[in-house]
Order: structure tokens, then sequence, then C-alpha cells
């Protein structure tokens, strides 16, 4: 084997369906509020330093005044709690969501309204209010296979014809077994090496927020004809695929109607 | 938009999903990469102005994206399971479609038993295709330091079972790093 033929296997493994490719506009706004943050954080950092010695000064006089009670003893997290599998992201900022587990862990929690909810045997996907009403988020949450939550990040649409960042689509993808039983999963490490997989599909989840006058959103492909739900402005659909491991065959194709039943966009995943 | 800025969006839009293969291959998670890559931009965001007047745009990104995958990686739960995304995203093979998705996953699974510094030598050298000099400033170490964690990498890709089955790694690594 040549190191060609390790850039060749390299090159494979790290091969995709659809390329990474965020909205570089968000990035630059993400950016441009991470250099406000920091100017505003270096010309404060003199004065919170003398307010903290300060604090610290009178607070150290004041305990030599009088006995505090001990601090309550606050519960560490609780580490056994098993990885979460909700896949979060603001409905109209995707590319600049805080998209680490504790944030997907704290809307999954908090965000307790759900102004749309899709299930099926694969897991669910839900729109989800913040508790002050202001925002939204999209949340996929994976069942479990074989103890093991599964599941990917999405990707993106906007800035195509009707679709702006306010209403951007995304798209999601987690581990699918569809009806297959036993649902059984190899995660190619360790002893589970070898293992035979029952599960060997994708399922898809779509979202977004209904443009101005789209009354209907298909969602056609795979076998599938089917309409998104909607309530609350939102939309959402998933869809199963079995041959997902060999690529889409028969690419998804999403449409979206006005009142009139005219298509006033469309898009192809393939 | 200035040009600056437009530039910036050029970059983004031309280098951002080649950046992203290199943060999976060194953490083996499409959404933790995405992350790292994510957090590397909006980081080179800031510094763009200056960066526009030196060479070597794509080798800094590379840098920062290093830089933010390991320090995530240091910072992960060792309690988190992931799924191995790689079963998702193969690429169709009518010939041995399975075939090629098993030598991907070994080679995942290769990847993930190697410590991160020495996971991050072969993806730079032999995926980014990066010399030895351009890897150690990537990694800001030493250029002995990345020939001999290269070394030591490709010793225990050869002794992997699946890779040792399937290919000849003595060829890579001899007098070649």
């Amino acid at each position: 084997m040549t190191t060609r033929d390790l850039h060749d296997l390299l090159d494979s493994a790290s091969e995709r369906l659809d390329p990474f490719s965020p909205d570089p506009v968000a990035l630059a706004a993400a950016g441009r509020r991470r250099a406000r943050t920091h100017r505003v954080v270096m010309s404060g950092a003199v004065g919170l330093v003398a307010a903290s010695v300060l604090t610290v000064a009178s607070l150290a006089g004041a305990a030599l005044k009088e006995t505090s009670p001990p601090p309550a003893v606050v519960p560490a997290p609780d580490r056994a709690t098993p990885a979460h599998t909700d896949l979060c992201s603001l409905s109209d900022n995707y590319a600049a969501t805080e998209r680490n587990h504790p944030w997907a862990r704290q809307v999954a929690t908090y965000w307790t309204t759900k102004v749309l909810e899709l299930s099926d045997e694969d897991g669910t996907m839900t729109v989800r209010q913040s508790p002050d009403g202001t925002r939204h988020a999209y949340c996929v949450a994976g069942v479990p296979v074989d103890g093991i939550p599964t599941g990917g990040t999405g990707s993106t649409v906007v800035n195509q014809g009707i679709i702006t960042p306010e209403t951007q689509i995304v798209r999601y993808w987690a581990h699918g077994c569809g009806k297959a039983s036993p649902r059984t999963y190899r995660n190619g490490r360790g002893s589970d090496y070898g293992k035979v997989d029952t599960c060997l599909g994708i399922r898809f989840s779509f979202a977004g927020k209904l443009p101005p006058g789209v009354t209907r959103v298909r969602l056609k492909g795979l076998g599938q004809d089917i309409d998104a739900r909607q309530a609350g402005g939102f939309w959402a659909a998933r869809v199963y695929t079995v041959e997902g491991l060999r690529g889409l065959k028969d690419p998804i194709v999403l449409t979206m109607y006005n009142a009139g039943g005219k298509q006033v966009f469309s898009k192809k995943y393939d | 938009m200035g040009d600056s800025e437009q530039e910036y969006i050029d970059f983004v839009t031309h280098h951002a999903n080649a950046l992203c293969r290199t943060a999976y291959l060194l953490c083996g998670d499409w959404r933790r990469a995405e992350d790292a890559t994510h957090e590397a931009l909006i980081r080179m965001y800031r510094l763009w102005p200056r960066m526009q007047k030196r060479h070597g745009l794509k080798a800094y990104a590379r840098k920062v994206v290093v830089t933010t995958t390991l320090e995530a990686l240091r910072r992960k739960s060792s309690r988190e399971v992931v799924a191995d995304s790689a079963q998702f995203h193969a690429t169709p093979d009518l010939a041995d479609p399975l075939g090629r998705l098993e030598s991907r996953m070994v080679i995942h699974e290769a990847l993930a038993e190697l410590p991160p510094r020495q996971r991050a030598c072969v993806v730079l050298r032999y995926f980014d295709q990066l010399s030895v000099v351009e890897t150690a400033e990537a990694l800001g170490v030493r250029p002995g330091t990345v020939k001999s964690q290269t070394l030591r990498a490709l010793d225990k890709l050869r002794a992997h079972p699946g890779l040792a089955d399937s290919f000849d790694l003595a060829a890579i690594g001899r007098g070649t790093v």
C-alpha cells in the first residue's frame, strides 16, 4: 500500500452525500457578533477587575463580623444520565446555532412547548418554542438502537428562490430501522464489530418555517409521496429509506405550493 | 458588503467542506466536525483583515480547525456515544458497495484507536498531504515530533487486523516521513 492508497482510503472514508456547505453570510454575522463581544469584554475587563477587588474586600470584612451559614450543596450533574439524542438547531439560524450537546439538552428539556411533533419507528422531530416565546428550534431525537443513540447533523437551504434565512429548510438524518425487526446495529467498534446490522436505512427529517403564501409542502421520492405536517406557521416531514447506505437511487423532491395550487418552490435532494 | 467580507464568504464557500472532512477524520463524528469547522471559521472572521495580508490562508484555517477539533476532543465526555456516521454517508459503488463500506469502517476503527496527536499526524500527512514541516506548523509541534508520532501511528495501523488483512502498510513510513 502506498501513501496514495492511504490517501484514497482516508478520502473515501470522509466522503459524504451532501457536502458541508454552511451559510457564509450567517458565519460572517456570527463573526461580527463575536468581534463585538470581544471588544466589549476587553474594554470592560479593567473595570470588572477593580470592582471585583472592592467586592472581595468588602465581603472579607463582613465575614469577619458574622458567621455565614454554610453554602447550599449544589448537586453535581448526573454523569450517569445517558447521552441525549436530541439534536436541536434554531429555526432561523441553523449555521450560527450554538450546536453543542449542552445547548441541545437544555432546549430539549426546557423548551417544552411543542409547536409541531412528528413521530415514527425511528424517533421524533419537534418544533419547539422557547419559554419566552421568541425563538423556535428544530429537534430530532433518534431511537437508540442496541442502546446506542444515533443521529447526525443536517444541512440547510437558504437564499434559493423564496427561501430566505428566516424560512430556511433544514434536513437532518438519523440511523433508521423502519419496520425492521429485530433492530440490531453494528457500530464497527470493539466486541460489536462484525455483528450483523439489520438497520441499514436512514430516516431523514425536513423542517422549515412556511414562506409567505405557501400552503402546501410536499415530499416525493423513495416510494413515498407525503404532505408535510403544518402547525403554528411551521412544517415538518420525515422520510425513510432502506437504501441509504448506497446513496439515494431515487431523489427526494421537496415542492411548495401556494393556495392556488401553483408550484412556487422546488428542491431536489439526491 | 466590502471586498474583505466578500473574500471571506468566497473562502468559506470553497474551503468549508474540505476543512470539515479533515475535522471529521480527526474526531470521527460529523456533528463535532461541523461544529469545529463552524467555530474555526467564525474565529477566522475576526482575524480576517490581518490574515489577508499573509499567505497561506488555507494552512492557517486548517490549523484553526485542527486546534478546535482537538480541543473539543479533550472536552468530550467519556460517556457520550455517537454513531459512526460513515455508515450513513457511503457513496454508491455498484461494483462492491458493501466491500467499500467495510473498508471505510475499518479505517474509521483504526483511526479511532490512535491517540489524537498520532491520528492528526496521519490525517494531515496522508489525507491533506502536508509536508512534515507543514504538519508541525498545523499542530504547533516540532518536525521531529511529527516524524516520531507518524511512525508510531503507522506501526499501529499496520498492526490493526482489518488493515493488516487487507493492505500492506509496510511500504509507508519506512524512511518516507
